[in-house]
């Protein structure tokens, strides 16, 4: 009988260190082409059917520029540019939280939004009787109307009487309409405020199988820092939505914009009126994040910012 | 503005989403490195194509919300392209047939004459195990060993302390290392050492 030798940890050791070094030769014009044209295919398609696509779907794609990969090389490098052009700034306002609000958007089309949907620029919000949402990091007053301008709500005076009852019918538009308006709505009223549970029609082209977003992206906090002696303090603005539990702040180095990050923790605020805490031991080159957190740690909004630098003298 | 210098990160982070030349940039400076480090990681180019093109997608998403660190986005990217490995051996059977294949056509690499002690074989088996360990496992030792991050670097990108990185890299070999050897021992990976 043969004897297995095993793999000793000096050995694996040694076979991580050389597949580290493995020589890699450098993605040719080609192939970096390819990888950009793959990226604006997924970055597009996220963009027209406003949903979280798997990583493996998108890896089960194959873009039609790699059939002509020879034309692509030769504009490689216009289509970094074009790339990076394509996907569109992110100005869009993306919708946490709403109940008994409308929307209309530029091309006239009106709905009733639903959390994890993006509005883009020009879109009039109106808040009826009793209204509440979380649009972005802006709380939404009842019987008020906001325009959204750089990813952010404006208030618009109202000139005309807010109806949410009876949203009017879209007019004909000669813009291509949103992926949105393939998924029919049912009429809001102000007995069924939208959730982000509610049961949505199903796609009416099973080509793009159009879903409502489930996962809703944290809203944002602002958050600023000051100093204050040797110690840093570091506050924020509540967040006007339902549900929050408490408040953490945590010290970071990096942080990737969205998740909890894991770090020193530095406050558990769990009461919604303190908005403040201090860092009494501040490190140099570190971020606060703040993040208001609800039922099983689920993060509602988040929000960081840079440690201040030591006052020099 | 230099490729090679990420210093500069910050400044192109910041300017990026309303400058494309921005992130053109960090997308030069940063495509080859990721790249590779998919390569390595998953020994198959077209995987690692798509992988990286994904990890580029996912850092335009997430870049308007970024901090970066001193030591620009490179770990950051790096950990993504780690997670989205991880995500994709382990979800899609798809993934699974192409480690098959992989294991069977190795990487070409340059002779080096002394190395005598390990061969492709064992490339191959790292990878296989690699892709069995759990997802912290699997990033730890992806991101210390397959994309050159020092632990200072690793323990930032992660949100944990040095000692800690320590700590989970001596699991996470251990772990790696039983798999390796079980897998010898049930006869699933090839030649066996005598």
């Amino acid at each position: 009988m043969r004897e297995v030798n095993k793999m000793d940890k000096d050995r694996l050791e040694r076979t991580l260190h050389e597949l580290g070094s493995l020589p890699v030769a450098d993605a040719d014009e080609i192939s970096v082409a390819r990888i950009a044209a793959r990226w604006r295919e997924a970055a597009s398609a996220r963009a027209t059917a406003g949903r979280q696509t798997t990583a493996s779907r998108r890896l089960l794609r194959r873009p039609a520029l790699v059939g002509s990969t020879v034309l692509v090389g030769v504009a490689a490098s216009v289509a970094l540019i074009v790339v990076v052009q394509d996907p569109a700034p992110q100005t869009s306002l993306v919708v946490a939280y709403s109940q008994g609000v409308t929307v209309r958007l530029p091309d006239g089309e009106v709905l009733t939004p639903l959390a994890g949907e993006e509005l883009p620029e020009g879109a009039i919000v109106e808040a009826g009787t009793g209204a509440k949402g979380l649009f972005g990091s802006d709380v939404i007053a009842p019987l008020s109307r906001y325009v959204v301008v750089g990813g952010r709500l404006q208030p618009q005076a109202s000139s005309e009487p807010i109806d949410t009852e009876a949203p009017r019918p879209a007019p004909p538009t000669t813009t291509t309409p949103r992926t949105t308006t393939e998924v029919p709505r049912e009429s809001p009223t102000s007995n069924t405020p939208s959730t982000t549970s509610s049961p949505e029609v199903t796609a009416v082209t099973p080509s793009t199988s159009v879903r409502p977003a489930t996962r809703v992206p944290p809203a944002r906090l602002a958050v600023s820092a000051g100093r204050k002696g040797a110690k840093i303090v570091i506050s924020w603005t509540p967040f006007g939505g339902p549900g929050v539990k408490r408040y953490e702040v945590i010290r970071v180095r990096s942080w990737n914009g969205n998740t909890l990050p894991k770090g020193k923790k530095i406050s558990t605020v769990n009461r919604n009126k303190v908005t403040t805490a201090t860092d009494g031991r501040p490190q140099a080159g570190t971020f606060y994040v703040v993040a208001a957190l609800g039922a099983k740690g689920k993060v509602l909004a988040i929000g960081s910012v840079r440690a201040p630098a030591a006052a020099t003298p | 503005m230099p490729l090679d210098d990420p210093s500069s990160d910050r400044d192109l982070v910041g300017r990026a989403p309303h400058d494309p030349e921005a992130f053109a940039v960090l997308y030069r400076r940063y495509v080859h490195r990721v790249r590779a480090f998919a390569v390595r990681r998953c020994g198959n180019t077209t995987v690692a194509d798509d992988i990286t093109a994904i990890v580029f997608e996912r850092a335009w998403r997430n870049l308007p919300g970024l901090e970066v660190p001193d030591q620009g986005v490179g770990p950051w990217l790096f950990r993504i392209a780690s997670n989205e490995l991880a995500s994709h051996f382990r979800k899609t059977a798809r993934g699974r047939r192409a480690q098959e294949r992989i294991e069977s056509t190795p990487l070409p690499r340059v002779p080096d004459p002394a190395d005598i002690t390990v061969d492709r074989s064992d490339h191959a088996a790292v990878r296989k195990a690699l892709n069995r360990l759990n997802p912290r496992h699997q990033e730890v030792i992806s991101l210390r060993y397959l994309a050159g991050l020092s632990p200072q670097e690793t323990a930032e990108i992660m949100g944990i302390t040095p000692s800690v990185v320590a700590a989970v890299l001596h699991r996470a070999l251990n772990a790696l290392q039983q798999v390796i050897n079980r897998q010898r021992v049930d006869g699933h990976n090839g030649p066996q050492y005598e």
